[in-house]
């Protein structure tokens, strides 16, 4: 038998005995701090931090309330509220899908609003029963290369797309949640069988699926795929940050329909919440003509509170012909997904 | 040479609860995972879709797929860095360990960007060679190539480690009863190291069932994919219980199948190093050493880095605010993980490797379930125990850390547990019968011998740790913003000069821990033979 004395020497040192100790100690101090303070406003936000972090900052500098916000997916934050139930912390939900308001709505968990926040936006950019408010919209969009292709040989609505000339050039991003959206959309419109055959079509077209919508602009872009389903204000991110020869372009579908839906990004105060006055308070500043503008500004959104201008290099909302629909209907998300999965799109 | 495990010996009252502790942290998902899968039905909604079963058949057969590639591919970079001249092996020692740290949806963003039928290197190839696309990458093999770079680590730290304690002598005395070197490395170094691979590409399989960058980005539907867009396409907690549960059962499939071999292959107590070995000199042969890191690196570490630099030059504007702040708070929070994990692993390790039974087995399963289960799973799951059992703690550093800590465990429990296996309890013992009490043995004894176990556990959990995602969103304080939550606000905003500086000091970070821990040059340096 080996002398046991002969065993090297580690190759590092262990870890302190104190160093664990002192780590046992942090973590229960840090257990110990109670729950938020009742003044204070907390907000689960599935939107940006770049954007929506200075507009928080000018809200709490503006009526001193202390606000926490706490960032997340779209999705997972509407989830993350269901998950908490009657606990849940936040007061308001600030998102930027319609069907994930209207499901937080159906599960009752958003409070109706007053009149003075939901009369800011026109009818069809809230919920009809009054517990979500849009505050900026997304056209979706046809997404297009520059170089292979021009805006006449474009189709003029989404049936276009199941054309056999567009076989193996175009893409989409079927698990993309603004995706969804427009195909329950086109369940509403156009009823489900049509929707199946309008999926069942492109599928025969060999659509190149991706994960998200900056995918399909870069795709688009780079010429992998000539022609794209996607939303409308990506492209202007992509054009500062590569400038004009960026080889995508958009346009909204000439023949409307539900190729043309503007979805919204919007909030509503959780039904649960602690501080549901500066909650409200808060949509109404979203909602202000400051905060509009900044949004048409820096997200190439459109602004819904009517007469604040959308930018310039954005087509108006006057020029586009959206569908005639509820969007809080479009929180069917499940009957779409299953459709979705039974023509094997995802 | 082997001293036998003595069987009669129970484990102390001490060491049981805290298995019983660890096992009740472990189980708090599965837990969750009934109660919403069977209330809500969704079990049985999954098990009647004949979809489920092509989703099982792929991930069982990616998971196979990556634990094989990475062992494949972990084993011969193991022993070029740890038994060979070859040329600037102590930079490569830690560099072959960095993938660990890039997050899989940053590494299949930039492999999709480069490979993709009209990425960059077709771009390149095309005025040479006139092809105009490239075969598809997307489905099984992107999925695969990426998940094999990014986990290959696994087997390689762990092969390292081992070949690091090794005893010398058993290869010289194979040699001086004739055995080629063919003969020697199959009959008696692949045994000694057959622990280190198996727990190695253990690792690799249950981190492939849980990801979902790579699968989503590259497009090959598994568990993971399938239970994220329930949850983010229709907020469908209980259907995605249900293929979670199925997900949990895979994973027990995969342990199961590691045992099946460990079973046939544990290496003996006592085959512990006495001498050390002389490096192999590669000669002509070093080219290929270096083609084979370099071949690896590329793809899964200069690919990415670059891909990020290029973002940063095209948008520097504003990439570096708020980064030290958030480098901060990823350190404190990844350095408390790792801690704590790796405290929690040493029970585990000692039950499992000491006192085998099928209590110890089944304390070893429930602790690699975690770790199988997707980020966001774990999170919804925390978050429900916190808000209904102890909502003083919820959204506080000390649940993320707990999060963290049943997400990754498996991975400290690997590396103490293969440290553990050829050390001889009877030290403990003698320790005891010349008095020493419980802390002074396990401060004098185990822990300097568990030393090399421990520091590898502990950069494990770390490196992870650093790129997890979903449950730091969910679980961290509010405003607690780390660098990957950084890098996915910006990449979420199209800000990708921002994106790319977070995922860059991510990178430096986790390189300058590694040069901390794995100290690649052994302190005794073995001669050339």
């Amino acid at each position: 038998m080996k002398p046991i004395f002969n065993i090297e020497k580690p190759l590092s040192a262990p870890p302190s005995g104190r160093l664990a100790a002192a780590a046992i100690v942090l973590i229960a101090a840090t257990g110990c701090t109670g729950p938020p303070e009742p003044e204070t406003l907390t907000i689960y936000c599935g939107r940006g931090e770049s954007l929506v972090g200075p507009v928080v900052e000018a809200f709490q500098a503006e009526t001193g309330i202390q606000v926490e916000i706490r960032y997340g997916g779209t999705a997972d934050l509407a989830a993350q509220i269901l998950e908490e139930g009657d606990q849940s912390p936040a007061d308001v939900y600030y998102g930027q899908d319609a069907g994930a308001l209207g499901q937080l709505a159906s599960e009752g968990r958003l409070n109706p609003l007053p009149d003075s926040i939901l009369d800011r936006v026109p009818a069809r950019f809230r919920d009809p029963d009054g517990r979500w408010v849009g505050t900026t919209g997304r056209a979706r969009v046809f997404v297009y290369n520059t170089e292979l292709l021009t805006p006449e040989e474009l189709p003029d609505t989404i049936q276009g797309f199941t054309d056999p000339r567009w076989k193996g050039r175009i893409g989409w991003a079927p698990t993309n949640g603004s995706f969804q959206a427009f195909v329950t959309a086109v369940r509403l419109l156009e009823g489900e069988e049509a929707a199946r055959n309008w999926l069942e079509g492109v599928l025969a077209n060999d659509p190149v699926a991706y994960p998200n919508n900056s995918a399909i602009y870069q795709a688009v872009a780079d010429g992998e795929v000539e022609l794209a389903l996607s939303n409308h204000y990506y492209l202007f991110r992509f054009l500062v940050q590569h400038g004009d020869e960026f080889a995508a372009r958009t346009v909204s579908p000439r023949g409307g329909g539900a190729g043309g839906l503007i979805n919204i990004s919007g909030g509503g105060v959780v039904n649960t919440a602690a501080n549901p006055e500066a909650g409200e308070r808060f949509l109404a500043y979203l909602l202000t003509e400051a905060v509009q503008e900044r949004f048409a500004g820096e997200t190439y959104e459109y602004p819904l509170v009517p007469g604040i201008a959308t930018d310039p290099a954005v087509t108006p909302l006057s020029e586009i012909s959206p569908p005639d629909l509820e969007l809080g209907d479009l929180d069917d998300l499940r009957g779409t997904l299953d459709l979705l999965r039974e023509v094997g799109a995802i | 040479m082997s001293v036998p495990v003595p069987r009669v010996r129970l484990p102390s009252r001490r060491l049981r609860a805290a298995g019983i502790v660890v096992a009740a942290m472990c189980l708090l998902p599965l837990v969750y995972l009934a109660g919403r899968a069977v209330a809500g039905g969704g079990l049985f909604d999954v098990l009647l879709r004949e979809r489920s079963f092509g989703i099982a058949g792929r991930t069982l057969l990616l998971t196979a797929a990556v634990a094989l590639g990475s062992a494949g591919l972990g084993l011969p970079l193991a022993w070029l860095t740890a038994r060979t001249d070859l040329p600037g092996r102590r930079i490569l020692t830690g560099l072959l360990a960095l993938p660990l740290a890039v997050p899989s949806y940053v590494a299949a963003f930039t492999v999709a960007t480069a490979l993709g039928p009209r990425g960059l290197l077709q771009r390149a190839l095309e005025p040479l060679t006139g092809w105009e696309r490239l075969p598809e990458i997307y489905g099984f093999p992107g999925a695969f190539l990426v998940l094999v770079l990014l986990n290959y680590p696994y087997v390689y730290l762990a092969a390292r480690a081992r070949f690091a304690v090794m005893d010398a002598s058993l290869e010289d005395a194979a040699r001086v009863l004739g055995a080629g070197r063919w003969r020697r490395f199959r009959r008696v170094t692949l045994p000694l190291l057959s622990t280190a691979l198996l727990s190695g590409g253990l690792l690799a399989a249950l981190y492939t069932l849980s990801d979902f960058g790579a699968v989503s980005l590259l497009r090959y539907e598994t568990f993971t994919w399938a239970i994220y867009n329930q949850v983010r396409g229709s907020l469908d907690r209980h259907t995605a219980a249900g293929l979670a549960l199925l997900l949990v059962f895979a994973t027990l499939l995969v342990l199961a199948a590691a045992s099946r071999f460990e079973g046939a292959s544990r290496p003996s107590p006592g085959a512990v190093q006495a001498r050390p070995p002389r490096l192999h000199r590669l000669g002509g042969w070093k080219w290929a050493g270096l083609a084979l890191a370099s071949g690896v690196l590329l793809p899964a570490l200069v690919l990415p880095v670059g891909v990020c630099l290029y973002w940063l030059i095209q948008a520097p504007a504003g990439a570096g605010t708020g980064l030290f702040a958030a480098l901060g708070r990823t350190g404190l929070v990844s350095l408390l993980a790792a801690v704590a994990t790796t405290a929690l692993a040493i029970p585990v390790a000692f039950l499992t490797v000491r006192f085998p039974s099928k209590r110890s087995s089944a304390l070893r399963a429930i602790s690699h379930i975690g770790f199988g289960l997707p980020g966001l799973v774990v999170g919804l799951s925390l978050v429900f125990f916190a808000v209904n059992v102890a909502p003083f703690l919820y959204q506080t550093l000390a649940l993320l850390v707990f999060a963290y800590a049943v997400h990754m465990l498996p991975q400290a429990i690997a590396p103490v547990e293969a440290t553990l296996g050829p050390l001889s309890p009877r030290l403990d013992d003698a320790a005891r019968s010349l008095g020493a009490r419980w802390l002074r043995r396990h401060w004098r004894i185990t822990l300097p011998l568990l030393g090399p176990g421990l520091a590898s556990g502990l950069a494990l959990v770390f490196l992870t740790s650093v790129k997890e995602l979903p449950a730091t969103l969910m679980l961290a304080p509010t405003g607690y913003s780390t660098l990957a939550t950084t890098v996915w606000s910006a990449a979420e905003n199209v800000e990708l000069g921002r994106a790319a500086a977070a995922s860059l000091v991510l990178l430096l970070f986790c390189a300058a821990t590694l040069l901390v821990v794995l100290r690649p040059g052994r302190p005794l340096r073995p001669a050339v033979r």
